[in-house]
């Protein structure tokens, strides 16, 4: 074990594997602002030059590629309420609003700041818990996944916007639209209407651009000319990336908490990252002792969710390099790029291949480090779009969105969704129903029904006897209690 | 004033925007010369970047292009949706015919085929097939604590009125077409539960327990849980690739075990067991020829084997010629066409 450290120490301190690893930070967060291109399009554009390189370094180019995304995606949603993916959507509840207030700045600082330090726990838990973790797997199965992604979609269903049936009843919305589409258990086509563009389903990105960028334009635009994103004044103490940092610094037990939760669910195969931000935003509402500021411009809620996403993705690479199973449509990528490169993800990960391992660890780490370093460095800038007078902003946003929108399947119908969904977008925004729960239904819609299918066909009835679905079920019902409550409380003082 | 400034940039980014659309579908549909030297041959992948659809035109698209005279350009465009539905309808329909156009075929289209799909807009016999990589054989196997040991053994259990679970992707996936053409060929009872996300979750409740086995491409077994076998715990009732496999060498095929009343229910399962590519039909037979030719020499390159092996695959030639005839006897194998059809009931 010592010798891999010694030697996994030495293979990436050098000049070249070091920029290897910072020109793929570079390359991923150029990437990472073009929208529709994304990590995953990357890797598969540069798989055939990886394959040439030596192991060691390829792997330091991929993480570095990969690293960056899940921190600076966060960039649009505090800057326009445009998650620039699905990780990001919780950041918008609480990011955006703050960046109206004229506090973008400490709110990416806050940000970046989480999701390194969440990658760092992320990487440590996971690290620590490696023999712990096959058991863990194999007693959480179809069941317990099922329950997982019940809970979440509750959660945030809940715990959004102020209003727990409106939330109930748009990630109701969220679960039937993500039923269009082939069913993946009995192939019949649901709410296709024979057209072949639909019996994939409707592509996430149209309907996320459509139901939270193009509202938040429109609504902008239509304000006086001149008008900013940011109403306040001139940028003040409490609005800089250092008070970002305070905040962090205030509320470190909530970041533990959240990367804990983040690990967890990487370590899960098959939740993913959409389910661990929310269910760290939860925890954060939940856990707060004064809650009216969440939803209004809490850095709380910022911190939780951004801590979980990076946790969560150092349990991703955990599941992919020590079982072989990649837990995302990208880790199945770097999954044929470790075969192609002849590393077999698997158990002789952590033997044969453990200087490797350790190489992809530290880079890990490093490109975590790396990555916030470059986006906090850049964080005043950045707050300053939020300065410009919209009409600038409105152009490039709009052609970016489009062009987003396109790239997800290349065909007019990603077009006709987007405008589509910008409609259904812009009423939910003026008549006060929140959005995220659309979002997130859909996502977990697919999980939630072929878990459910596995569960009864596998198990029957019997499944409902198993002591961790039990324990969260009690969660799922704690929390509706919970929100019912705070609920009525508010009603009552208002 | 100001407003008329703001329409005026509304209008203008509207052109912009539609311009780029423009340009970024029909960039790459430029039609052909007669020679390669110069061009630039698309690959249409049926599927999104990852996954294996994907990976197998990106893997052409290293090795193809030092074969063939004149040394043209290869890219990969990625047209994902129904399942390569789309791609195949955009091939067949769209795609130039001069041989600058190849996609991917899946083998759901043959599944659609037989069942008569509205949504086809193409005849599966008449495209121009380049050839085919690897006839991916599948093991079928059982967890060794099982009863199921044996073909024999699933029969007694049947008789007690047990049925190994066997996990499987989506109906016409072949995790479940294995499975499903076994149960016809051999008169056992096996219970497919399908519907699983990927091959990984599938392993994972084989290894919780909760299924005894599965029908597993033979590559990718090796590939990722050679420990199974070295460690006993999976016992390999029987391999689908016409020969038996040179690694465990003990494992009947099926082919040798199968009432040779059943034998056209083998040709139906061999045809949805390889990684095809196709060109649109009515390429001039000269060109063809050489892409053909190019194709079959790409399978001499040791770079092109050793990526092969990497991935988990066989790199076993079929050549397009044949493929053709295969296809068009397929299409008319009524006994085949129906076992598709019962499939996806």
């Amino acid at each position: 074990m010592l010798d891999a450290v010694v030697t996994a120490t030495g293979e990436i301190f050098t000049f070249s594997r070091m920029a290897w690893l910072f020109g793929g930070v570079l390359l991923g967060s150029v990437i990472g602002f073009v929208p529709g291109i994304g990590g995953r399009t990357t890797l598969a554009i540069l798989l055939p030059f990886i394959v040439k390189m030596d192991p060691a370094s390829a792997l330091v180019l991929i993480v570095g590629i990969h690293a960056i995304g899940n921190t600076a995606d966060t960039i649009p949603a505090i800057l326009f309420g445009i998650p620039g993916s699905t990780s990001a959507t919780a950041t918008v509840m609480d990011g955006f609003p703050m960046a109206k207030k004229g506090e973008a700045e400490r709110a990416m600082g806050a940000s970046f700041l989480s999701s390194g330090i969440g990658g760092l726990i992320g990487a440590f838990t996971v690290l620590a818990t490696i023999p712990m973790i096959r058991p863990l797997i194999l007693t959480f199965g179809n069941p317990e996944f099922f329950m997982t992604a019940i809970l979440a979609i509750v959660m945030i269903a809940l715990l959004t916007g102020g209003a727990p049936v409106k939330g109930l009843i748009v990630g109701g919305l969220g679960l039937l639209i993500g039923m269009i589409g082939d069913a993946p258990q009995t192939g019949v086509q649901r709410w296709t209407f024979d057209q072949l563009y639909l019996s994939d389903g409707i592509p996430l990105i149209p309907i996320a651009l459509g139901i939270f960028a193009i509202p938040e334009l429109i609504d902008m635009t239509l304000g006086a000319t001149g008008t900013r994103i940011a109403a306040g004044g001139p940028i003040t103490s409490i609005s800089t990336k250092w008070q970002g940092v305070k905040d962090v610094a205030a509320h470190w037990w909530l970041l533990v908490r959240s990367s804990f939760i983040g690990s967890w669910i990487g370590i899960l195969p098959g939740i993913g990252s959409s389910s661990a931000i929310w269910l760290a935003y939860g925890h954060a509402v939940q856990s707060g002792k004064d809650k009216e500021n969440f939803g209004k411009g809490d850095v709380r809620g910022v911190i939780a969710p951004e801590a979980a996403n990076n946790a969560s993705d150092a349990g991703d690479w955990c599941l992919t390099l020590a079982f072989g199973i990649p837990g995302s449509a990208t880790m199945s990528l770097i999954m044929a790029a470790m075969l192609l490169l002849g590393l077999t993800p698997g158990p002789k990960m952590l033997t044969d291949h453990l200087h490797l391992t350790l190489v992809i660890v530290w880079s890990l780490v490093l490109a975590n480090l790396m990555a916030t370093g470059l986006c906090f460095a850049f964080t005043r800038q950045l707050a300053g779009i939020t300065k410009l007078p919209v009409h600038y902003l409105f152009p490039v946003l709009i052609v970016l969105i489009f062009l987003a929108a396109y790239q997800s399947t290349a065909d007019w119908g990603d077009l006709v969704a987007l405008l589509g969904f910008s409609v259904i977008g812009v009423c939910m925004k003026r008549s006060g129903w929140p959005r995220p729960p659309l979002i997130v239904g859909m996502v977990l819609q697919r999980l939630a029904e072929t878990y459910f299918f596995l569960t009864t066909k596998l198990y029957g009835y019997s499944w409902l006897t198993r002591p961790i679905v039990i324990i969260l079920f009690g969660l799922t019902v704690w929390t509706i209690v919970h929100a019912v409550r705070r609920h009525s409380k508010a009603k009552a003082r208002a | 004033m100001e407003s008329k400034n703001f329409r005026n940039a509304v209008v203008a980014t509207l052109a912009l925007a539609i311009g780029l659309i423009f340009s970024l579908r029909y960039a790459g549909a430029q039609s052909g010369e007669s020679f390669f030297k110069g061009q630039t041959i698309t690959i249409i992948a049926g599927s999104s970047p990852g996954g294996g659809t994907d990976s197998l035109a990106r893997l052409l698209s290293r090795h193809f292009s030092k074969h063939i005279p004149g040394n043209p350009k290869l890219v990969v465009s990625n047209v994902a949706g129904a399942a390569g539905l789309i791609a195949a309808n955009n091939l067949y329909n769209r795609a130039p015919k001069d041989g600058t156009a190849i996609g991917t075929m899946a083998t759901g289209l043959t599944f659609r085929t037989a069942l008569r799909d509205p949504a086809l807009k193409f005849q599966l016999e008449k495209f121009t097939y380049l050839g085919q990589i690897a006839s991916e054989g599948n093991f079928v196997y059982v967890r060794s604590e099982t009863p199921f040991g044996s073909i024999e053994a699933i029969k007694k259990a049947n008789k007690e009125g047990k049925k190994p679970k066997f996990g499987a992707q989506a109906k016409e996936h072949n995790s479940n077409v294995v499975p499903m053409a076994m149960e016809a060929i051999l008169g056992i009872d096996v219970d497919v539960v399908y519907g699983y996300p990927g091959t990984a979750e599938i392993l994972l409740d084989i290894e919780r327990g909760a299924l005894d086995g599965r029908a597993h491409a033979r590559g990718s077994l090796f590939a990722t849980r050679s420990n199974w076998l070295e460690k006993n715990f999976i016992k390999v009732l029987v391999v689908t690739s016409p020969q038996r496999d040179s690694r465990l060498p003990n494992v009947p095929t099926l082919e040798e075990i199968a009432p040779a009343d059943k034998k056209p229910l083998l040709e139906a399962m061999y045809s949805v067991q390889g990684r095809t590519f196709a060109m649109p039909p009515g390429v001039p037979p000269d060109r063809a020829k050489i892409l053909r030719d190019a194709f079959a020499a790409m399978f001499k390159d040791k770079d092109f084997q050793q990526d092969v092996d990497k991935l988990g695959w066989n790199d076993e030639l079929i050549r397009g010629e044949q493929l053709n005839k295969k296809v068009e006897d397929l299409v008319h194998n009524e006994q085949a066409m129906g076992f598709f059809r019962k499939i996806l009931q």
